[in-house]
């Protein structure tokens, strides 16, 4: 339970759903992850057996787009890890998470850390 | 199996195997996706979380979602390129080795005059060393072995340039083989019956048989080798640009897959849920801003709406008064609503993607662009595009609008509009001829009992989702695929079953 609201009043507010969220995307993330993984040494071995022109075309693939899905299983767990950690609705503010995951449009992951300092002054 | 099929089935069953691989990462990450989302919705939808910065949160996400597809529907354009090049391959071989089992009729007819002293079986096999020995040449001579692959490699890139030279090794092979069954034959006191008489009946004649059958067969066999190779190259070109490209473009296969993607026999995608109409930002190629609007197609799970019922009702009164349509007015009011929240995006393009039902209202909601009460007038949008699966032409094409019609193999729900039942055909008056597209890689099922046609299944309308011809490149349109913003689900507030449980996710004011 949380405190939120201004400097009026109080309101008590269940923040499980938060912290169960975050914790069901972390847990998908790194689902995913292990998937992606087996997927990608599926590709691998398949890849090996190719004839060498195919084999050219793909020759950057696996380390491209793993650095991209990389850094997709990264940012959903900075999300999932931000909602775990945000513990009351004041936290949750609209402000805070209006500017926070604005971040995210950039198309770079945004830091964890650095979002925890914007949500949660002084909580470093 | 033919011989050019057989000496390809290995790098074409690794090319499919890579490509089933590529799938599965795809579907795996879509599957996550919708987790996400469905996570992030769900938390947004309670009460405490409603507010402003929620929604800007699940916006977020939903922006963070479409934003990785540039990686992942890229990821499933190289399983396709990957799955059309093993096709394109085999089509090619199974088309030469055509050509090179009739070599075999061609021969007989082509006789000289007398007979010939070889038996079917030895031409049979003197074609066999000239088409095998010539990819073993290939591989073990002039390319050194790695797996016997390096030598298609090299007919993967350069076609037939390497051709000639192990064709050449590999035939004097061939002659040898061919004089040393002539003596063979001569050594058995073969009887031969020449005619003209004045062909000798001895071992130089039968040599000579032996040299001119292997001569002739292997000039008949170098230019279908010569065009195969060729050929392949060409498809070899094709997969590279493919490759290339996998990132820059939005296919169609990928705007259906927002409203259906069976990933992992899952279904995704707004089709058959409470929220069947999506609304998701984009830029043009050339920078202008736009609006995708999906519209799912009949649910039988629904009864108004989008109801099996209206689909009939929507077919058949498709050119009365479109405002009696339940489903039509749940279009009209999601592009209302989405408008109303965001003003920036007045004046905007759209590009109407409907599967069915779907597809049958987007042509109705863009012939009422311009009418009083319409959603796209008051707010300035314009249609520039309209693309269907499996949905009936409704009636003549809307001014300035790109129409693209995605109708399956044997799918009978394109047929069934009163504008197609009266004009007789699926295009009337041929409107439409350049815009229709037909998709043939796609599962094929049979009607059960008596009407065991596959025009009568309705399961031909649900397999949009398997078409590589729907993912390739030329079914790309003017979206540039790393401008996708966040996607809005809207519900159906015409519908009699609308609760306010079963209301939009975001609350919109």
């Amino acid at each position: 339970m949380a405190y939120i609201g201004g400097s009026q009043e109080k309101l008590v507010v269940d923040t499980t759903s938060l912290a169960q969220t975050g914790q069901n995307i972390v847990q998908n993330a790194t689902d995913l992850g292990t998937q992606i993984q087996h997927n990608w040494s599926d590709f691998q071995k398949h890849y090996e057996a190719l004839p060498s022109f195919p084999q050219s075309v793909l020759a950057d693939y696996y380390t491209a787009r793993s650095k991209e899905l990389a850094n997709l299983l990264q940012r959903r767990q900075q999300v999932g890890q931000l909602l775990q950690t945000v513990s009351n609705l004041y936290e949750f503010n609209e402000q805070a998470l209006q500017t926070m995951f604005k971040g995210m449009q950039t198309g770079i992951a945004p830091d964890a850390s650095g979002l925890l300092k914007d949500l949660i002054p002084g909580q470093h | 199996m033919g011989w050019l099929t057989s000496v390809m089935q290995a790098c074409c069953n690794q090319l499919n195997d890579a490509a089933t691989a590529l799938t599965n990462l795809q579907n795996a990450c879509i599957n996550a996706n919708d987790q996400y989302s469905q996570d992030a919705t769900n938390l947004v939808s309670q009460q405490q979380y409603g507010g402003k910065g929620a929604r800007a949160f699940l916006a977020e996400v939903n922006t963070d979602i479409n934003a990785n597809s540039v990686v992942l529907d890229g990821i499933g354009h190289v399983a396709t390129a990957l799955t059309n090049f093993s096709s394109a391959i085999t089509t090619r071989c199974t088309t030469y080795d055509t050509q090179l089992a009739a070599l075999q009729f061609s021969w007989e007819q082509n006789d000289n005059g007398y007979d010939n002293p070889f038996s079917y079986d030895q031409f049979n096999s003197f074609r066999d060393m000239l088409i095998n020995g010539t990819f073993e040449n290939l591989n073990e001579v002039i390319f050194p072995a790695r797996d016997h692959q390096d030598g298609l490699a090299m007919i993967l890139v350069s076609g037939s340039a390497a051709l000639p030279e192990a064709y050449a090794n590999n035939v004097n092979a061939v002659y040898q083989t061919a004089e040393k069954v002539a003596a063979t034959l001569v050594s058995q006191s073969v009887q031969f019956y020449y005619s003209p008489s004045d062909q000798a009946d001895d071992a130089a004649a039968v040599q000579k048989d032996a040299h001119d059958l292997v001569h002739t067969l292997s000039e008949q066999i170098l230019p279908i080798l010569t065009n195969w190779a060729d050929d392949l190259a060409g498809e070899g070109i094709t997969f590279t640009l493919a490759v290339q490209n996998a990132q820059n473009y939005l296919s169609a296969r990928d705007i259906y897959d927002f409203i259906y993607n069976s990933a992992n026999g899952v279904d995704q995608g707004s089709q058959s849920t409470n929220k069947p109409i999506t609304i998701t930002p984009y830029q043009t190629a050339d920078g202008k801003t736009a609006l995708l609007i999906t519209i799912s197609g009949t649910d039988p799970g629904h009864m108004w709406d989008t109801s099996v019922l209206n689909a009939i009702n929507t077919g058949v009164n498709g050119a009365g008064d479109p405002t009696d349509n339940p489903y039509y007015l749940d279009v009209n009011t999601a592009i209302a609503t989405y408008m109303s929240e965001h003003k920036d995006m007045e004046g905007a393009e759209v590009t109407f993607a409907g599967y069915s039902l779907g597809g049958m209202v987007a042509q109705l909601v863009t012939n009422e662009e311009a009418a009083k009460g319409s959603a796209l007038a008051q707010n300035n949008l314009t249609v520039k595009n309209v693309i269907t699966y499996g949905s009936p032409i409704m009636g003549p094409k809307y001014r300035g609008v790109n129409y693209t019609l995605y109708d399956s193999q044997f799918d009978p729900i394109p047929d069934l509009s009163s504008y197609v039942i009266l004009g007789g055909s699926k295009d009337p008056h041929n409107l439409y001829a350049s815009n229709m597209h037909y998709l043939t890689d796609v599962d094929v099922v049979q009607a059960p009992g008596i009407l065991a046609v596959p025009e009568l299944s309705v399961l031909n309308h649900m397999h949009y989702y398997q078409s590589n011809q729907l993912n390739s490149p030329s079914t790309a349109l003017n979206i540039n695929p790393t401008t996708l913003g966040p996607t809005e689900y809207f519900t159906m507030p015409h519908s009699p079953e609308y609760t306010p449980s079963s209301a939009p996710v975001i609350p919109l004011a």
